[in-house]
């Protein structure tokens, strides 16, 4: 598990710089909900607060700004590894790329 | 428990904050759905690396910084 998550690490890293610029992967307000709540561990509070957000808003927006990191992820346990388990089947996919109701 | 609602709770699973009475629900959601059973590990992983990435500076003075120019901001 530890070696899972170095490499996680060394994706998340790269991922994190494709967020920022001109060609976002992700939206902006999704990056940084995530850097605050995920990389500097802020509380939901603090981050509601700073980014002037309901509570629900964060809720739904870190949602989002983790699926698409968990997708390469997902794809790279698929396609670069060995993968033990199941893979989220497409309607899981489905249900999560809808976000948090 | 459908794979909606044990989405719903994925992110608060991982901060161990489900509330009490969708625990239950919530397990066995996961016991009996290899898809959002494997979902849920690769959120985790995810959450969990991130955490890992160098912060960019001290929490206490980042979130001052960040609420004073919120503050500024909403003047």
């Amino acid at each position: 598990m530890s070696e899972l998550v170095s490499l996680a690490l060394v994706f998340m890293q790269l991922s994190l710089l494709a967020f920022g610029g001109t060609n976002s992967v992700i939206p902006e307000m999704q990056r940084q909900v995530v850097l605050l709540r995920d990389v500097e561990r802020l509380s939901a509070g603090d981050v509601c607060n700073i980014l002037a957000l309901s509570e629900t808003n964060v809720r739904v927006i870190l949602h989002r700004g983790r699926a698409k990191p968990r997708q390469a992820l997902d794809r790279y346990m698929r396609d670069g590894a060995t993968s033990e388990g199941a893979a989220p089947s497409e309607s899981v996919g489905r249900v999560a790329a809808r976000g948090i109701r | 428990m459908n794979c909606y609602e044990a989405i719903d709770l994925m992110g608060d699973a991982i901060e161990s904050r489900v509330p009490s009475d969708s625990r239950a629900g919530f397990q066995e959601h996961l016991d009996e759905c290899p898809a959002c059973c494997t979902y849920f590990e690769q959120l985790r992983t995810t959450v969990s690396a991130l955490a890992r990435l160098p912060r960019r500076g001290d929490p206490v003075v980042l979130t001052q910084n960040l609420r004073d120019a919120y503050r500024r901001r909403s003047r």
